[in-house]
């Protein structure tokens, strides 16, 4: 029976149980973990053999329809700060656009592969290596002593957080800040977004949580509020201006993510937070240890396509 | 029509659709030719300018360090030839890897070392996607029949193959000399969806990327609706 499917845009064909297990895995993680699956759905495309920037625009893709869902059930439950949502989505849109001409000039002077994999690397490395000493620590029963080391930062970080122009209330989150604020933090997860494929969760949940002071409950939807629409924009973009988005790639991804995300998050259920963080931690790791290895290994060919097509 | 008659290259089946399911073709290449003589197969890509990115070790990390033009690559070789082609020294003078390296021209990042290594890397990447290859021997003669030979050979064209026209020759040797050379056309389109997708892409790539966004916002409603709105987020 013939299994394997033509990607057009990819331009090649790849085995749908490949794609599907592929979806399978990352969407179990997600549901596991609770954070977005796209940092680690792009190497693993790389590794089954798509072209880095087909993988990065078409998991964007996926991203909109994994996300489409999920925003939609925490609106249904008042999850979401449209206020926040919107402001950081302009941030994203503003982000997303420059990240995706970020790509284009990268691939002038052909670099684009490289800088995707050095920023995935850097990225990986600095949120496994955090999320692995955190809840290591937690594991061993030694909670965080550092009150008196953050009291001084929080408030120089306040005074900084009120300095600002154009002081705003945003009711749902319960914070008073300025536009700004999450404006800037929005673009910076939008060039991420664009150049990774990545929603950015894993980025913007912390970022809300200790930089915009939000509650926990309100971050996710509106996370997901603002990294469904940045997505959308991300591949609309990579869409017209690099012709990189395969719409058979994203489908047969999100039809594994979606169904392997409601296996992950029963197994969620039986798992201590602390355990989860560190295998998610662990897997990470593993991916930054990989790409890393591609960078320092030497490549089996000397020539490569220019925007590994 | 007597097969035995004439001696035209053969290739089965004459055409390669790309479809969904494409995961690339064998194809059949075949001829009657004299008793006695010898036969080259050669299969030829369009040529075309290729831009590859040459690697080198920038800071102890292998990355791109220049781009390198190469003019008049064609987009896939393969050879054929019969057994007794196999030792001879002047086939690879007339056909093969040594013709295609004469006919191309190198441009932007050269190593110091010259074009020569570039032209090997050319070929191990082209081999290595499965569009570049020579296969002596390859040919079996397999009867003969009223002072003529059947020769046959297979090649497969990869899933990665590009649509096109493609240039099939079969040459007839006599001690080493072309006495007789024919050439036939190889189509490979594609079909269906992915000829659908992929000129939406290029050509309509506004309304490829809407489509793309509309298809997924759907299909991630339909999916939170079967698991009752919980998502991969």
């Amino acid at each position: 029976m013939n299994l394997s499917i033509y990607l057009p845009i990819a331009g090649n064909s790849v085995n749908i149980l490949i794609l599907l297990g592929l979806g399978g895995i990352v969407g179990f993680m997600s549901g596991l973990f609770g954070v977005g699956g796209g940092f680690l759905m792009t190497p693993l495309l790389i590794m089954a053999g798509i072209p880095p920037l087909v993988a990065a625009a078409s998991d964007s893709n996926q991203i909109v329809a994994a996300s489409t869902s999920a925003t939609y059930a925490h609106y249904r439950m008042g999850n979401v700060d449209f206020k926040m949502g919107i402001v950081l989505l302009i941030g994203g849109v503003i982000g997303g656009t420059l990240g995706v001409h970020l790509i284009k000039f990268l691939r002038s002077l052909g670099n684009a592969d490289f800088a995707i994999k050095i920023t995935y690397v850097a990225m990986l490395g600095i949120v496994g290596s955090y999320m692995f000493a955190e809840s290591l620590q937690s594991l061993r029963e030694k909670p965080l002593t550092s009150r008196s080391v953050e009291t001084p930062k929080r408030s120089l970080y306040t005074k900084l957080m009120h300095s600002l122009p154009w002081q705003v209330e945003f009711h749902k989150s319960g914070v008073t800040l300025s536009p700004l604020v999450p404006l800037v933090l929005g673009a910076l997860v939008g060039v991420l977004a664009a150049i990774m494929g990545v929603g950015g969760g894993f980025i913007m949940v912390p970022v809300m949580v200790y930089l915009l002071r939000m509650p926990m409950h309100v971050v996710v939807g509106t996370s997901l509020f603002q990294i469904l629409f940045t997505c959308i924009n991300v591949t609309i973009m990579q869409a017209v201006t690099n012709y990189t988005v395969d719409i058979i790639l994203a489908v047969l991804l999100l039809l594994g993510s979606t169904v392997g995300a409601q296996f992950g998050a029963r197994l969620s259920r039986r798992l201590k937070g602390d355990q989860l963080k560190i295998v998610l931690a662990s897997v990470v790791l593993l991916v930054m240890v990989q790409m890393l290895a591609g960078l320092i290994i030497p490549p089996h060919s000397m020539l490569t396509y220019k925007g590994g097509h | 029509m007597d097969a035995w008659a004439d001696a035209h290259l053969r290739i089965d089946p004459p055409y390669v659709h790309i479809r969904e399911s494409f995961q690339g073709q064998p194809l059949t290449l075949s001829a009657a030719i004299p008793d006695g003589a010898s036969a080259v197969v050669e299969l030829r890509g369009q040529a075309k300018e290729l831009v590859l990115l040459r690697q080198g070790r920038r800071g102890g990390l292998w990355m791109s360090v220049g781009e390198v033009k190469i003019a008049n690559c064609p987009s896939l070789y393969f050879l054929l030839t019969t057994e007794d082609l196999k030792l001879h020294a002047d086939i690879e003078k007339q056909f093969g890897y040594d013709v295609i390296k004469n006919g191309l021209t190198f441009q932007g990042a050269i190593p110091q070392n010259g074009a020569a290594s570039l032209f090997s890397e050319l070929v191990k990447l082209k081999e290595h996607e499965g569009l570049f290859g020579v296969f002596p021997g390859a040919l079996k003669k397999t009867e003969s029949k009223n002072g003529q030979t059947w020769v046959r050979g297979q090649i497969f064209m990869p899933g990665n193959v590009s649509a096109g026209v493609y240039k099939a020759s079969l040459f007839i040797l006599n001690s080493g000399h072309v006495t007789e050379q024919r050439r036939v056309d190889l189509s490979v389109e594609m079909k269906g969806m992915p000829a659908i997708l992929a000129t939406l892409a290029h050509e309509h790539a506004i309304l490829y990327g809407v489509l793309a966004v509309v298809i997924a916002v759907v299909t991630g409603f339909v999916m939170g609706f079967i698991f009752k709105g919980r998502g991969a987020h």
